[in-house]
């Protein structure tokens, strides 16, 4: 039960689909460390056959693969630090636990004994399938040339090491959530899982991008990256392949590896106590309400923004507070959403890597920073309108067709209002970033075109919303990021890529500036238009497809029912 | 008045209501009642505007409420027999929610939230999100929800489900009251001593037919039967009490088999 709870997500509708999600993740994670490794191979190839030849000092190879280790074991720490945090929630005990498993005639050993062994399951397979594929990718590039005893060292060290680096971020991620939880903070602890699966999203794709980038740089001399993790396990891979200067005191590689131990070590131990304390604080929690409401998201900005774009429109309001309300508390709307806007800060720090050579060329306007705020909106918006297919609301989904006028314009108006709520605020903000480089000016002028071309995205994407968000059953096949790129692809070019040039043009330009804003707002209130005279003709016959709706639903209920009995 | 005209509804070759025809007057409580899976909810369903009948029609003072089905709907407030609300959103959000769909002033909407969640004891817990709330608490805020655009026909599946005892006393006083205010009431129940003490007549619905018709006191004199429990047995249970006591016997034999 443990363990099925890490997947446990409500956009996946069967075990077939369940175990397809686990594949392509596990397929996204495995791909860049043969991408990265194949990378390298040339390098440390000619790295090798130089060394024999004598025109490179054999300590070159040494340095190549504390490298290649180092990348290694970041990734490892950074690609199970994803899987652990996509299932942030079931990483502790929690309150149904307690209630569903309290009543059993179970000893408390025996249920902590099976969360824990399910997170070590969990740590297991997430860990072993990436671990083992990239120790034998880099076993078989770096040894070729070396004979079948390094390979076997080879593969074993780098084993050892990656999957030591896997353990210390899954404990450590465990022992931060149960830490939070123990402190009371379970509003917090809920709020952090969105955030940190945006963060190892953007980790996994900036590694990725800009690791053919970085490598030559040096780290086993650096005085920062000695202090981070993958150093230290940088230090396992050196100490068991048996390199010349594993015990060398002029290298830190002992250092590392007692490091590495030591904080294994005590994330291991913590995160078995957080479990532990959790579990029996959940236990006697169970049977009591809940001692605080908790961190409850308002959506204030969002919500007030909103407000203004439907005028007097009291159902409209209605469903855009719903829209940003759900939006603002429910996590697993929040993750699709989260991962879109680490595809797009992923994205920029891609461009900003192969076009920006120093900090001096920054500060100027340049398409790599002026299209930041319209990489990150488009994403975003991407992101906000898969969450709005997810039916996280489903069973409620009564109140609308009980209650609401049916008038389809105002659902369009809502589902309009509540995107540019929530998207335009946001883009501000990250405009807002940009003043430092290009100066205030043309920071106002850029925000005002990109709150345009925001606007228009929505006007475009709210054609495409035929219902209420988060209450209709989920249709297969929307918003498919792995077979649908090219679309995607494709709309970054057209929002984000070329209308960045274009501002390029046309922001030193002030009349033509103030006619692209003019010919923007002429788009969007054609577009509007259009919304609003499509979602007219659609409001008869929505009403015929909801009662049909309703038929199908209860119809499907009734067939569960009929075979529960 | 409200009037069901040979109301039949087939889900694909499943028959869950035939030729149900029966009328409700302003000032008048009509009780639903009849076994599990006898259509009670269907009947509902179709009643509140959620489901089309296969045939028949639902008449309000003479026209077919489907001609006008939106308007139809804003007359109505429904509490149906699943408490399935917004999880994310708390009370006050929820009644907010529906008060704007339904078109409600925002002033006097707030006004009656406050006094809802007053006379309903749950004004303490209005910042906590629904999922939070128990069975009981959520049953309140379905009522309120129902009752807040103070519609002129209210229907009403099951409840009193989860209601501490003294909602529930509340709520029947309510039912009686708002039935004297010239509202039409239906009340889908299986708790027959609450339909007997709300409601002035019963329709009684077994495999998707109506088997008794009547005001509660015509039905027990006609069946010279001492209660709406004794009537309801006489007209739906297939079973005797010599057969009920068998069931139960085989019911324990299973349970200390299995154990």
């Amino acid at each position: 039960m443990f363990f099925a709870q890490f997947f446990t997500n409500e956009s996946v509708t069967s075990d077939l689909q369940l175990h397809q999600t686990i594949v392509w993740v596990l397929i996204f994670l495995l791909v860049p460390g043969a991408f990265m490794l194949i990378l390298l191979f040339p390098g440390f190839q000619s790295a090798v056959i130089l060394s024999r030849l004598g025109r490179v000092p054999p300590s070159r190879v040494d340095d190549l693969l504390a490298w290649i280790a180092f990348f290694l074991t970041t990734y490892s720490m950074v690609a199970v630090g994803l899987v652990t945090v996509l299932a942030w929630d079931a990483l502790t005990f929690d309150r149904r636990d307690a209630m569903v498993l309290g009543s059993l005639p179970l000893r408390n050993r025996t249920i902590l004994g099976a969360k824990l062994a399910a997170l070590a399951t969990f740590l297991a397979a997430g860990s072993l399938a990436i671990s083992m594929f990239n120790a034998v990718m880099f076993a078989l590039t770096t040894s070729d040339q070396l004979g079948a005893i390094v390979f076997v060292t080879h593969l074993f060290a780098m084993l050892v090491a990656t999957t030591g680096a896997s353990v210390f971020v899954f404990a450590a991620i465990v022992t931060v959530r149960g830490g939070v939880m123990l402190l009371g903070r379970q509003a917090l602890a809920a709020a952090c899982g969105p955030p940190l699966q945006f963060l190892f999203v953007v980790s996994v794709l900036c590694l990725v991008v800009l690791s053919p980038a970085i490598w030559q740089v040096p780290f086993v001399t650096a005085t920062f990256t000695n202090w981070m993790p993958p150093a230290w396990f940088a230090g396992v891979f050196e100490q068991l392949r048996g390199s010349p200067r594993a015990f060398d005191p002029a290298f830190p590689f002992m250092t590392h590896t007692w490091r590495a131990i030591t904080g294994t070590s005590i994330a291991v131990v913590g995160a078995i106590a957080v479990s532990v304390a959790e579990f029996h604080r959940q236990m006697r929690a169970a049977l009591s309400p809940p001692a605080s409401p908790g961190f409850l998201g308002a959506a204030q900005v969002s919500r007030t923004l909103a407000r203004l774009l439907v005028g007097r429109h009291t159902s409209a309001r209605a469903i855009a507070d719903f829209i940003l309300m759900t939006l603002a508390r429910n996590r697993a709307l929040q993750a699709p959403m989260a991962m879109n806007a680490a595809v797009g800060a992923a994205i920029v720090v891609a461009g900003l890597s192969r076009s920006v050579r120093s900090v001096e060329s920054l500060m100027r306007p340049r398409t790599a920073v002026l299209w930041i705020p319209l990489v990150m909106g488009y994403w975003m918006a991407v992101g906000l309108r898969a969450s709005f297919f997810k039916p996280s609301e489903l069973p409620a989904s009564w109140s609308f067709r009980a209650n609401s006028s049916g008038h389809v314009v105002e659902r369009w108006l809502a589902v309009r209002a509540a995107m540019i709520g929530f998207l335009a605020p946001r883009v501000l903000i990250i405009c807002a970033l940009l003043v430092p480089l290009i100066g205030w000016t043309l920071a106002a002028r850029h925000a005002l075109v990109v709150v345009a071309l925001v606007i228009l995205l929505v006007d475009m994407m709210a054609l495409t919303i035929h219902h209420t968000p988060f209450t209709r059953a989920y249709e297969p096949g929307h918003a498919r990021l792995r077979t649908r790129w090219f679309l995607y692809a494709m709309g970054l070019y057209l929002f984000a890529y070329w209308p960045a040039r274009l501002d390029l043009f046309i922001l030193p330009r002030p009349n033509a500036w103030l006619t692209f804003l003019a010919c923007s707002v002429a788009v969007i209130a054609g577009l509007e238009t259009a919304g609003r005279r499509g979602a007219h003709d659609a409001t008869d016959q929505t009403d015929d497809e909801s009662l049909d709706a309703d038929r199908t639903l209860t119809l499907d209920i009734a067939h569960v029912r009929s075979g529960s009995t | 008045m409200l009037e069901v005209r040979t109301l039949t509804k087939h889900y694909g070759g499943l028959r869950a209501i035939q030729d149900l025809s029966f009328e409700v007057r302003p000032g008048e409580v009509l009780g639903l009642l009849g076994p599990n899976g006898s259509g009670k909810s269907t009947t509902v369903k179709i009643l509140t505007g959620l489901l089309r009948p296969t045939s028949g029609s639902v008449h309000l003072d003479g026209t077919d409420v489907l001609w006008n089905l939106l308007s139809y709907k804003a007359s109505v407030g429904y509490v149906p027999e699943e408490p399935h609300l917004y999880s994310y959103l708390t009370g006050p959000e929820y009644l907010q929610l529906i008060g704007r769909l339904r078109g409600v002033a925002d002033k006097v909407l707030n006004d009656k939230i406050d006094r809802f969640l007053h006379l309903f004891g749950i004004h303490d817990d209005r910042y906590q999100t629904l999922s939070s709330y128990s069975k009981g608490m959520r049953q309140k805020i379905l009522i309120a929800a129902a009752l807040l655009h103070n519609p002129r026909i209210v229907i009403l599946d099951e409840p009193f489900s989860g209601l501490d005892v003294s909602a529930a006393r509340v709520l029947k006083a309510f039912v009686r009251a708002i039935a004297a205010d010239g509202k039409i009431v239906v009340f889908s129940s299986h708790v027959l001593e609450v339909v007997e003490q709300v409601c002035s007549r019963v329709v009684i619905l077994k495999d998707g037919i109506i088997v008794g018709h009547d005001s509660v006191a015509t039905l027990r004199a006609t069946l010279q039967l001492p209660s709406l429990d004794a009537v309801f047995a006489a007209l739906v249970a297939d079973e005797n009490v010599e057969s009920v006591d068998k069931r139960s016997q085989d019911l324990i034999a299973a349970m200390k088999a299995s154990a």
